[in-house]
């Protein structure tokens, strides 16, 4: 075995044993020195990956940009540079080495003492005697062996650095993920709150457009599109906070005008005519409602093998169909002539009863999505948005996918409570509370035979509805017209006011004065817009009503 | 310049005596290796232990193993230093004139066992003194010189301490080692009892002549020593100072002497005998770490607060042996 320590040691030839001695040693030495490097690289090894998981979840996360990465793997890799520096100063001297490897080998010093004796000179006879000494030891056949590729602790933990650094790289962070990708595209500071509403109105979207998709809500699904662009827009920092409340705002307008369009069809339908009551029950009708003229019932209709039961079941619901606009007389013809062999009556009638649950569906779900977007507004420092304007006294940063209004029914805690969507689709029907401040609920404009979207004390968007179902036509009441005009005088103020530069502590006084003008209110005293301020921010208070 | 074949007669040798002394002694091989370590490296050695173990015995049969002049003086309180090293008498000449003759005493041997060391006074242990360290006596006007090769194996107990005298510090500097008898185990019981019942001693042959051991002696002097286990030697005795940067907690707090310059002697002479013993040109770590609590045991002084605590120099040897690292670096 030419390599073996043993055969450096006693070969023969016309090398003498010093020349021996010394190949030896380099050779240890050698060893050694890879040894030593090594359990030093494990160390270095797990920093940097270690290292390299922290800069990449921090680039992730958002917490690092490109350029700070940058910069630490700059000054990470200088650390390097003298960190090797000074491991190679430190690294074993020939010496240590021998002597480690007399200790390793149990050569009781015949090494060490033997090299020692040829590196000053002192007695070469003694030395080769020393070496002839060593080579009857038991000697590993490489140097290798005395000086093994050590597995350290910070060996062992190499893996788990590399795990840490395999899931910051390739865990689902895709929100975070945009925005790391954003900020060090860009290279410059992103407004964390936009990116955060951003976030929350992409998920709200998501799920409004799931919503829209299973209940068929044919107004929803248009919506949930658009509040989605607007939320990626912001998500990937298309928008600044200025952008963000401008589209906001537009967006706002846009569910109000569609919300209009929806009730105007609600008015074509001819809901109005149906006996209705608050906001729960007009919950519990679209539940009937959808009980009653699902998919599998419009189905069997068309298919000609409508059950008994079915037709039983939409006698006993009389009651609820007529809330929806279809009279108990006009069923019972519908039904008889279905008996006759006549399908087109109950086929009408049960279409218009379809229409009627998505018409509900779409209004609850767009009045949910107001309440989400002005919530943005607000929390994006929307000063034209009095806090009962929001329509939320609780955590606005919770936003669920059962987010809406859906969960009013367990209480008056408004829009967060968690429900199950689609069930719960009246808008206000946390009408239980009272009304909100500044808002006040006149019973006079509620009528009996109207569909009553009583607002939820907590919230204003709520009470935007509320006030358009007062437009269904009564005789002698107020027009749906003459509320648009409310509503869009509301705007106007609103817009100005955000516009026009005056004390903030003027502002709300400002504000109650014109809005106390639309509703032929006295006009606030400075006193009172102070109470009023102080009630707003109790308001904002999670948990205060 | 010693060889591979000198270190390897010295192993012969070794290996010869400790036959013909394990005909007799049963166990004790740490305490046979001992003494004959401090044979070779021509020191004398200090036995204790409690009476029984055989070190008498063990000195004894040394004595008729080695081809050399022994003597044994039985320490008592009336001993006197000219019954050790001999007085002046009052004789004849051959013309009928008185003249002062030097009767020697059993100090002049080659191979001088004193049993019970601690029981005779400090004078006579004194007179003793100037033997070991000079080789040589003076009485009246006449210094005489021992013979050669000259070793003083004494015995003593150590928990009998009623009429002894324990040995000074200074006079304990002058053995080469202090080596401790243990008690035999159940299996050296039993071959103890098998050969000490018998009818008769078991006979022994001598192995080593004066001349042999003279040149063994020599031999063991050249066994190589390197620096860096060298200075394991020196970094373990200046561990011993509870002064020095290098003294562990237990020493700075229970030594009030650590060890003299005769220490490190002792431990690299006798670690050159082990080697040469082992056959082996050099000293390595393991030799020196073997030396190291029979040559530093008795060389260390505890304080008071040593003393009341109860610890012994062998524990804090042992803690040395443990904590000095082999490699400075």
């Amino acid at each position: 075995m030419a390599d073996s320590i043993t055969s450096v040691l006693t070969g023969g030839g016309s090398q003498d044993a010093a020349h021996r001695l010394h190949h030896l040693v380099r050779r240890l030495v050698r060893a050694r020195h890879v040894q030593w490097f090594t359990s030093w690289m494990w160390q270095a090894l797990l920093s940097i990956l270690l290292l390299c998981a922290a800069c990449t979840l921090g680039l992730r996360v958002g917490w690092l940009d490109m350029p700070t990465v940058k910069g630490v793997a700059g000054v990470a890799a200088l650390l390097l540079v003298i960190w090797l520096v000074a491991v190679w100063r430190s690294r074993p001297r020939a010496m240590q080495v021998v002597l480690q490897a007399d200790l390793a080998m149990s050569l009781r010093q015949k090494l060490s003492t033997a090299w020692e004796f040829e590196v000053t000179d002192r007695d070469a006879a003694v030395t080769a005697s020393l070496a002839r000494q060593a080579m009857r030891a038991r000697l590993p056949m490489r140097p290798q062996r005395v000086f093994p590729i050590q597995f350290t602790t910070w060996a062992r933990l190499a893996p788990a650095g590399a795990a840490l650094l395999l899931l910051a790289a390739v865990v689902d962070l895709t929100p975070i993920e945009d925005t790391g990708n954003l900020v060090s595209e860009q290279g410059g500071r992103v407004d964390r709150a936009v990116l955060d509403e951003g976030a929350r109105l992409l998920e709200f979207a998501r799920n409004m457009e799931q919503r829209a998709l299973t209940q068929n809500l044919s107004r929803t699904l248009p919506q949930a599109t658009s509040m989605y662009r607007i939320g990626a827009a912001m998500r990937h920092g298309d928008f600044n906070r200025d952008d963000s409340l401008d589209a906001l705002a537009k967006y706002d307008l846009t569910l109000a005008e569609e919300t209009d369009a929806a009730l105007r069809d609600a008015i074509s339908v001819d809901i109005s005519g149906a006996e209705a009551g608050q906001g729960p029950e007009m919950a519990a009708l679209r539940s009937e409602l959808r009980n009653l003229v699902n998919r599998d019932v419009l189905r069997r209709l068309s298919v000609g093998t409508l059950t008994r039961n079915d037709l039983r079941r939409l006698e006993t619901n009389a009651d609820a169909l007529a809330r929806a606009g279809t009279p108990s007389g006009a069923l019972h013809e519908a039904l008889e002539r279905f008996e006759a062999g006549d399908v087109g009556p109950l086929r009408g009638m049960l279409d218009h009863l379809s229409r009627v649950e998505r018409l509900l569906g779409d209004i609850g779900e767009i009045g949910r999505a107001r309440v989400r977007i002005r919530r943005a507004r607000r929390s994006l420092g929307d000063t034209t948005l009095a806090p009962s304007e929001i329509g939320l006294a609780g955590d606005a940063s919770t936003d669920s996918e059962a987010l809406g209004f859906g969960g009013q029914e367990d209480g008056p805690v408004s829009g967060e409570v968690e429900g199950p969507p689609g069930e719960l689709d009246g808008v206000g029907e946390g009408g239980a509370g009272s009304p909100l401040p500044g808002r006040e609920h006149d019973d006079r404009e509620l009528k009996p035979q109207t569909i009553s979207l009583r607002p939820d004390r907590n919230l204003e968007g709520v009470v935007m509805l509320g006030v358009t179902t007062r437009a269904l036509p009564r005789v002698n009441e107020a027009t749906g017209s003459q509320v648009t005009i409310e509503r869009q005088f509301e705007r106007q103020v609103e817009a100005v006011l955000a516009k026009e530069d005056y004390p903030l502590h003027r502002k709300e006084l400002v504000r109650r004065y014109f809005l106390g003008l639309s509703q032929g209110k006295a006009v606030p005293q400075t006193a009172a817009a102070g109470r009023g301020t102080a009630a707003r921010a109790n308001d904002n208070k999670p948990g205060s009503e | 310049m010693i060889d591979e074949t000198q270190v390897e007669k010295v192993r012969e040798q070794t290996r010869a005596l400790t036959a013909q002394i394990d005909r007799r002694i049963v166990g004790h091989d740490g305490l046979v290796r001992g003494v004959l370590a401090c044979l070779f490296a021509g020191g004398h050695v200090l036995l204790e232990g409690v009476p029984g173990l055989g070190k008498t015995l063990l000195v004894k049969t040394l004595g008729d193993v080695l081809e050399l002049d022994f003597a044994r003086i039985q320490c008592t309180p009336d001993l006197m230093p000219a019954d050790i090293i001999g007085t002046q008498m009052v004789v004849e000449n051959e013309n009928g004139g008185r003249v002062f003759e030097f009767r020697p005493g059993p100090v002049f041997t080659q191979l001088l066992l004193t049993d019970e060391v601690n029981r005779a006074t400090p004078k006579t242990q004194s007179a003793l003194l100037e033997a070991m360290e000079e080789k040589a006596v003076t009485v009246g006007r006449e210094r005489h010189t021992l013979a050669s090769p000259f070793m003083v194996l004494a015995t003593q107990n150590p928990i009998e301490m009623e009429g002894t005298y324990p040995l000074p510090e200074a006079q304990l500097d002058r053995f080469l080692l202090k080596l401790s008898a243990d008690y035999p185990s159940a299996e050296e019981l039993s071959r103890i009892v098998g050969l000490a019942t018998g009818t008769e001693p078991p006979a022994v042959e001598r192995t080593l002549s004066a001349v042999a051991l003279q040149t063994t002696r020599e031999l063991v002097r050249q066994v190589v020593l390197a620096d860096h286990v060298k200075n394991y030697a020196v970094r373990v005795v200046l561990a011993t100072h509870p002064e020095g940067d290098t003294a562990p907690e237990s020493v700075r707090r229970y030594v009030r002497h650590g060890s003299s310059p005769r220490g490190i002697l002792a431990m690299v002479l006798v670690a050159k005998a082990f080697a040469a013993m082992d056959g082996r040109l050099n000293v390595s770590f393991d030799d020196l770490k073997e030396t190291a609590l029979p040559a530093l045991r008795h060389r260390i002084l505890l304080n008071f607060e040593g003393e009341a605590d109860g610890v012994s120099t062998d524990r804090i040897v042992e803690e040395l042996i443990e904590t000095v690292p082999v490699d400075e670096s």
